[in-house]
């Protein structure tokens, strides 16, 4: 009796401990269901923290909230209720967001930074560079001021110069015209032109009259008086008799005018001789008092400076 | 005997009452207040450009709020008490963006004035070097 009693009592107690195991187990299968199917929100904070944690920026820029969203996904772990385990994940998810968003500020404020360093270093050298633009153009501006007024004074120097030479010109042709007082003469663009009528000639001869001689006279006087001045002797016919006898005869004529001078002491350097026969008529030939007159030899007294040579009719 | 042990039976179920009756007031109390400073990080989150900034953010917590004021009207303090923590940590959420959006703004309008300057400058120097 007492042996059944114990006997009994032993299966009792091994199935009240195959009960409690089973329930146990149980009891741990739900937990790992509530867990399992819970583990979408905390799989989620878990991979978000994961990955913000791999970046040394944001653990550098803000590491109180990663703390924080490691401290909440650690409290997610330990829980086993699904809404708790949802709530620690939750706020979890939102610290790695706001610990994101703090980065990314300072991230922006130091690049802020930067960029006001290197905007002020733009300024500072634009600034730079315009002074010394400015600098540049003053010295420009200096420099072509110095030329202008170089020019300035040059060309006063040239003014004064051609004024000198032009009043000294005047000077000159009427001291010429003085010494000349008896020829024909007249004042030209080539200089001073003095004619010789053909009644100073031989008719038809080149050979120069006695009365020639005088005025020829006053000519090399005057020439001799200025050195380096040049004169050119021209001879003209009237259209009377044949071209080439016209021609020869002015070249002739303007010969022995040439000739005479430099008799009387004028180089020949300083003058050329050249017969046109019975072109440039100073008159018309249709009168007899009119071939008298341009039956001539002019002599050009040139202006200071000019070369015979440059100054013959074309 | 026995009289003396039916007061302390009466008394052990009075004290008991009175720790739940208490522990519910606590949690209660407990709840309100969550309440109150979620109520009071969202009026604080307002003043700062949130509606612009971060407006999502701020909806959510206001979302979270009120679902945590129901939970507490329901009687489910503990999930009010984490309504209003979720509520909370929207706020601060909402400020951290809005701070961080407005950095990058500051980041963008410097870039482009940069950029003005850079360019003006530029012009500066080639007028500068057609004369």
């Amino acid at each position: 009796m007492n042996a059944t009693s114990r006997k009994r009592h032993t299966l009792h107690s091994i199935l009240l401990m195959v009960c409690l195991s089973f329930f146990t187990c149980l009891l741990m299968i739900t937990m790992f269901i509530g867990c399992a199917a819970n583990n979408a929100n905390f799989k989620m904070a878990k991979s978000q923290y994961e990955e913000a944690a791999a970046s040394s920026e944001i653990m550098a820029n803000s590491p109180a909230h990663m703390q924080e969203a490691k401290k909440n996904l650690d409290l997610a772990a330990d829980k086993h209720d699904d809404t708790d385990q949802s709530h620690y994940s939750y706020l979890a998810t939102k610290h790695v967001e706001i610990a994101r968003a703090e980065s990314n500020r300072k991230s922006a404020e130091s690049a802020l930074v930067d960029q006001r360093t290197s905007r002020n270093h733009e300024l500072l050298s634009a600034r730079t560079r315009e002074a010394d633009a400015a600098h540049k153009a003053t010295k420009l501006a200096n420099q072509r001021t110095q030329d202008a007024e170089d020019r300035a004074a040059t060309s006063k120097t040239e003014a004064d110069a051609a004024r000198a030479s032009a009043s000294d010109m005047a000077a000159r042709n009427k001291e010429l015209r003085k010494d000349l007082t008896d020829l024909q003469s007249r004042e030209t663009n080539r200089g001073l032109e003095i004619t010789l009528q053909g009644t100073y000639f031989e008719v038809e001869k080149s050979d120069l009259k006695a009365g020639a001689m005088h005025n020829l006279d006053l000519v090399a006087k005057a020439m001799r008086n200025y050195p380096g001045q040049e004169a050119i002797i021209e001879g003209f016919t009237d259209n009377t008799g044949t071209d080439d006898f016209n021609q020869e005869l002015s070249q002739q004529r303007a010969n022995s005018v040439s000739n005479y001078l430099i008799k009387q002491g004028v180089q020949s350097s300083r003058l050329i001789a050249q017969g046109y026969g019975e072109k440039y008529p100073s008159v018309s030939n249709d009168t007899s008092s009119g071939r008298q007159q341009n039956r001539r030899v002019d002599i050009v007294l040139l202006n200071k400076g000019q070369k015979a040579q440059d100054s013959l009719r074309k | 005997m026995r009289v003396i042990s039916k007061t302390r039976k009466m008394t052990g179920f009075f004290a008991l009452g009175a720790i739940l009756l208490f522990s519910a007031c606590a949690a209660q109390r407990a709840a309100v207040e969550h309440i109150a400073r979620a109520d009071l990080a969202i009026h604080q989150t307002q003043q700062t450009e949130a509606e612009k900034y971060a407006p999502a953010e701020l909806h959510q917590a206001q979302e979270k709020l009120d679902a945590a004021k129901k939970a507490e009207a329901a009687g489910d303090y503990k999930e009010s008490r984490q309504l209003s923590n979720e509520s909370i940590i929207n706020t601060q959420l909402a400020e951290a963006k809005v701070l961080s959006e407005k950095a990058q703004n500051n980041v963008y309008e410097s870039r482009k004035t940069t950029e003005t300057l850079r360019k003006e400058t530029q012009r500066n120097r080639d007028a500068r070097q057609a004369n």
